[in-house]
This record gives structure tokens, sequence and C-alpha cells, in this order.
């Protein structure tokens, strides 16, 4: 019953999932290419509660959904200015080579995990995923990646500044 | 003297009828459970639906709607006006109250009005977008306290909260900030220059106040080492010194204040109102009509109850009723305690509705780089520096006594400052009688 | 119910977001699709930790966001600097280190 519900809500999220992601690359205007993002997000998060990663569910709307989207579509609206028709210019053998190359990742990867046959779940605790757990991990186990991160960010910070700003 | 007892008689009125709400609210949980037994569901399936059906949809719109016409009252009150009372029901205007359903069925029956030039579909998305990630915030708010019970014979706990997650303060951070999407989206589909800048005007300010609206509660997930709100409200019983309760008001003031200012600018009213700026740039909503608006408009008073439950729930002890607890706890049967309780938390999270209606009428409108500014050279460092203070304070005295200590220190010099910064501004005498006799009383 | 589903999953955001790589010339577009991939590389990172029951690919996936960001923040920089000089949000023409 309760596996069956499972399989039921990843459908739920996976084809809008797939539709959403699709719609990124369909949608000839980039607000619209933007927004097809946020939804795929957001049915990832959903995703992530399934395979009980809450904590990433939570940071998946929070960071990508909240802050880079948001930063995204503000560069957008500050950047696209008139109709600028891109696609226009784009050269069809390269479409034609880039469908062809995606089917062949994906093919590869669908083909090679069929071959290894299926991988069952595990049984896991019930603090799995949840914010304690998690933090413990990247705390104790994972504390120099931690703080190779926040200095990662820093940088960030300042190259972004750098690099936007034409005089400081 | 007869407006004085009728202000008493308000503000005794307003917490008892809210806790008779609450027991009201109490009684139809229990009943949704009754019937979710019945059907052969879990209990709690019907208690959260009934949840979301009672405390989203009714409290929370009603109280939304009902704001509408209590700030044009209150502003009224502020500017010696009279306010809203043309519409009379034989004879009474009730206070405006009658505003409500003039008001909406405006708004319904307006002539629909779109823009030609409008991107369709993201048009019609936007009042969407802004409307429901408010909504969805309140879900995560205890608004009282879980009753052990028996229903249809399984033993189970009614509960007024509709989701007891376990990362509720991420799941607030993640929610809120998909808001500005509707802003942003509404400016940006309208087509329409006025709009736009309103959008890039949200967006640009939302996004900042992000990130101090996460930092300052980074504190009280320190000191309630959870990040569950219904844990975080339940830490808020324990007394420090043995009489002084542990709310977030005296253990974080800094973390309060910060957290109000930021989520202030997330609801973009008015000293934040930059995005709407009636007299310069009208707004990211000047191409809707009719209900549309209506929804855009709404939303701003939503987010004004959401952030009041969420700063009633951290910081000013949530369902607790912080007067004569213990005594009402022992004298009390455990389910009128609990509605005593959700009584009181709706207490706070009105009066927390008022104090934001004060603020949108007595402050004027920053300038945007005043608001950047304020955010990124103020409220952030401020909002940082409390992060390491507190948890410094927690590390040396895990009983939060030491914290607490550091917290009313901080509110005193924070009074202090305030009456040494303020001015007095000396009002000619016949200001006043000029003023009333324009107002014409 | 197994991995399988999730990494066929993957696979495909995956190859989606190749094919707007590839195919898309708005700058911030294929920005966008490069998260999208990044975003297939952590649903693995989840599925393999549910199947394996510990928390490792959760740590992984949350390095993920947060370089995410912090490779955000700095393309965006970049977008912002070359359409100030260039004028323009097209890959194809934004190519003078070509020749």
């Amino acid at each position: 019953m309760i596996d069956r519900a499972e399989v039921w809500v990843f459908w739920v999220f996976a084809v809008p999932l797939i539709m959403a992601s699709a719609g990124v690359v369909v949608a000839r205007n980039p607000v619209n290419s933007a927004m097809s993002l946020v939804a795929a997000f957001f049915f990832l998060a959903g995703i992530y509660v399934l395979l009980t990663a809450h904590l990433l569910a939570f940071l998946q709307v929070l960071v990508y959904a909240g802050a880079i989207m948001v930063l995204f579509l503000f560069v957008i609206m500050l950047l696209t200015t008139g109709d600028q028709d891109f696609e226009r210019t784009r050269l069809k053998v390269m479409q034609v080579a880039g469908a062809f190359g995606a089917a062949g990742v994906v093919a590869v990867v669908v083909l090679a995990v069929n071959r290894l046959g299926p991988m069952p779940m595990s049984a896991v605790p019930s603090n799995f995923g949840t914010v304690k757990a998690v933090g413990r991990l990247l705390y104790t186990q994972y504390l120099l990646p931690f703080e190779a991160t926040s200095l990662l960010l820093l940088v960030a910070i300042v190259g972004a500044v750098v690099v936007a700003k034409q005089r400081i | 003297m007869r407006r004085f007892l009728g202000m008493v008689l308000f503000a005794i009125c307003v917490p008892l009828s809210m806790v008779l709400l609450g027991r009201a609210v109490y009684w139809l949980v229990a009943g949704a459970e009754y019937l979710a037994t019945s059907l052969g569901a879990p209990p709690t399936y019907g208690a959260a639906i009934a949840n979301v059906i009672l405390l989203m949809l009714v409290f929370v719109m009603t109280t939304a709607a009902l704001l509408t016409i209590g700030e044009r009252k209150w502003s009224a009150m502020i500017q010696n006006r009279i306010g809203p009372n043309r519409i009379r029901v034989f004879g009474n205007s009730a206070g405006g109250i009658f505003f409500l359903a003039a008001d909406a069925l405006k708004m319904l029956t307006k002539e629909n009005i779109n823009p030609s030039q409008r991107s369709r579909v993201l048009y019609e998305l936007a009042p969407m977008a802004a409307f429901a990630p408010s909504f969805a915030l309140f879900a995560v708010v205890p608004v009282g306290p879980a009753v052990d019970s028996v229903v249809n014979g399984v033993r189970t706990t009614v509960a007024l909260q509709v989701a007891n997650i376990d990362a509720g303060l991420l799941f607030v951070f993640g929610i809120a900030s998909l808001a500005v999407y509707g802003t942003a989206l509404a400016g940006w589909a309208s087509n329409s220059k006025l709009a736009i800048l309103g959008g890039v005007r949200a967006s640009s300010q939302m996004i900042s106040y992000e990130v101090s609206l996460g930092l300052a509660l980074v504190g009280s997930m320190m000191a309630y080492q959870s990040l569950r709100l219904e844990e975080m409200v339940r830490a808020q019983g324990q007394l420090l010194w043995g009489f002084l309760p542990a709310l977030g008001f005296f253990l974080q003031p800094v973390g309060l204040l910060v957290f109000f200012v930021s989520a202030f600018a997330e609801t973009k009213r008015t000293p934040f109102d930059l995005p709407e700026g009636e007299s310069e740039i009208v707004g990211y909503f000047v191409e809707y009509p009719g209900m549309k608006f209506g929804m855009l408009f709404l939303a701003e008073f939503i987010e004004v109850v959401v952030l009041a439950a969420i700063t009633a729930a951290i910081f000013f002890g949530g369902w607790h009723p912080v007067l004569f607890e213990g005594w009402l706890r022992e004298n009390l049967s455990p389910i009128w305690f609990a509605s005593v309780c959700a009584g009181a938390f709706l207490t706070k999270v009105l009066l927390l509705c008022w104090l934001q209606l004060i603020v949108r009428w007595t402050l004027p409108r920053f300038r945007f780089d005043q608001i950047q500014k304020l955010c990124w050279k103020v409220l952030l460092p401020v909002a940082l520096a409390n992060v390491f203070i507190t948890g410094a304070l927690i590390l040396v005295d895990p009983s939060l006594e030491l914290l607490g200590l550091v917290g009313l220190v901080e509110i005193a010099a924070m009074a202090v400052i305030t009456a040494a910064v303020s001015r007095k501004v000396e009002v000619p005498a016949h200001a006043h009688a000029a003023a009333a006799a324009v107002a014409g009383h | 119910m197994d991995a399988n589903q999730y990494i066929a999953l993957a696979a495909f955001l995956f190859g989606i977001g190749l094919v707007g790589v590839v195919v898309k010339r708005n700058m911030l577009v294929v920005f966008m699709c490069i998260e999208l991939m990044l975003n297939a590389a952590n649903l693995t990172f989840l599925a393999f930790a549910r199947r394996a029951g510990n928390m490792n690919g959760h740590a992984i996936a949350f390095f993920v966001i947060a370089v995410a960001a912090a490779e955000a923040a700095v393309g965006l920089a970049i977008v912002i600097a070359v359409f100030r000089t260039r004028g323009t949000l097209n890959v194809d023409e934004v190519a003078s280190l070509r020749n």
C-alpha cells in the first residue's frame, strides 16, 4: 500500500518535472524559461522528499528556487530589453547534433542502470535526512569541505562584486 | 469617558472571543478526526484537513480581509479623520465593516481590462504566485498545543497545527523567498514601464532582505536547539531564574528587531513600499484589473498576518499565555487550557498586526539607496554579530540564563538609545484646533 | 520502489540540460540549463544515498547546492560584464577569443 502510494507520488512529481525542464529549453522567452526552471526545481524538491532527503528538499527550494532563480530573473529583467530573437541565428546542425548527443547520453545511462538490475532501497532509520542527522555529518566528517565551501562563497561574493562593478 | 470604557470593553472582549474561537477550532478538529476514523483513515488526516480549512482559509483569510478595513479605520484615527463610514445598514456604519462587502463586490464585478501586449500565461499566474506562498507559510505555525484525547476509540492528539515539519524554519525561509515571484512577474508580464520598475525594485529589495531575515532567526534556532516551530514554542515555556519565561523577546531582542524589520521589508509595506510607491510609479500591479488586483492587494495583508504569527511564535512565546500560566494549567481542564493557549496566540497575532499598522502609518518611505544601505550595512552586520554573540553565550552557559541577562541588557540599552535619540517636536496649540475643525469634531 | 526510476529520471534531466546548453543561444538560458544538469547530478546522489542507506550523498548534494550558488553569483556577474562591453547576450556573438 505504502509502496504503491510512493510510485504514484513519484509519477505525480516526475511527469511535471520532465515537462517543466523541457519547457526551459523549448520556451523562446528567457523569463518563461526561468519560470519553468523554478517549477522544475519545485517538483524536484518533491522527489527529494520522496527520497527522505527532507533537509535537501527545503534547501533546494530555499537556495535554488528562492535565491538563485530570483537572481536570474532579476538579471533577465535588467538585460533583456526589447525583442531579441536569439534563436534565429542558431545553427540547425548544432540543434540536431545536440538532440542526438543528449539522446545518446540518456540512452547509455538508462541502459546501464537497467543492466545493473533492480536496485532496491534499503531500510533507513527514522532520522534519515533530517536536519540534525545531516548537520552532524556536515560538522564532523565533512568539516573541512564545509569550511572550504564557506571560503568559496566569500571568494564568489568578492569576485562577483569585482567583475560586475565598473568602478570600485 | 464613554470612549475609554468602550476601549476597555474591546480589550477584554478580543482575548475572550479568541479563546472561544480556539475552543471552537479544537472542537471542530476533534470532530474531523472522528469523521476520519469513522471512514477508516488515520485521525491525523482529518486533523490536517480541518486545520488547513479552519486556520489557513478561515482565520488567516478573515483576519486579512478585516485588516483591509482595519487599516483604513486606523489610518483615519492616526490622521485625525473619521474614516470609512458612508455605507450604513440601518443607519449604522459599524466601524466601516460593510466596506468589506462593497470592496469585494466592486472587485468582482469590475470590467476585466488586460493590457494587449502582456505575456499571457505569466500575467494570469502572477497574482496566484503572490497569493499562494504567504498562505502556505501559515502551515507550520503552531496555533495551539496538542491535547491528548481518545477519538472514536483511537488514542490520538488534537493539535492546531497543519504540519509539524522537521525543518520548519527552513520551510518558512524557502516559501517566503518564493513570494517575490508574484511581484516580479506581475511587473514583467504587464509589459508596462512603471510596472516593471516596481517588479525590479521588488525583486532587488526582497532578495536583499531575505539574507538578514534568515540570519536573524539563527540565534533563536541555537537557543531553542530546534528548527521545529512547535518545539521552539514549547522551549519558550521554561523559566529563567525561576520566574522569567524564556521568550524570544528576552533572549533575542536584537534578533527580533532585525527579523521584524526584514520581514516588514518582505511585506512591502510603507517604510519599504518602493515596489508600490503610489506617488511615483504606482506599482507592479498598475495593469491589473478587478479581482486580480484584489489578489495582489490581499496577498499583502495575508503576509501581514503570517508575519505576525511567525513573530509571535518565535519571539513572543507562541501559545504560552505567559501571564498566570501555572495557575491556568492547574485550574482548567486540559482542553480549556489549550483553548486559552490558542486564544493567547491569536490575541498576540492580532496585537502584532496592529503594531504593523502603526508602523505603516507613522513612518515615511525610504529612498531606494537607504533601503539597500539599511539592509547590507546595518541589519546584516547586526544579525551576524547577534549570531556570534548568541553562540558564544550559549556555549558558556547552556542554561540560557546568561543569554537572558545579556538580552535584558540589550533591551535596556535599546530603550535608553531610543529615548536619547528621539526629539521632542513642539506642536503649536492652534494646529490641533485647526485639525479638529477640519476633521469635523 | 527501486532506485532505477530515480536514476532514469536524473538521466532525462541531464539530457534535457545538455540539449539546452548545445541548442540555446541566450547566455542566461544556457546558464539555467547548466543548473538543471547540476540538479540531475544531485538527484543521483540522493537516490544512491537512499539506496545505500547512508547520508554521505546528502552532504555532497549540500556542497553541490552551495557551489551552485557561488557559481550563479560569479556567472551572472560575468554575464552582466559581458553585456556591458558587447551589448549582447548571444553566445555566438561573444566569440572573440576564438579568432
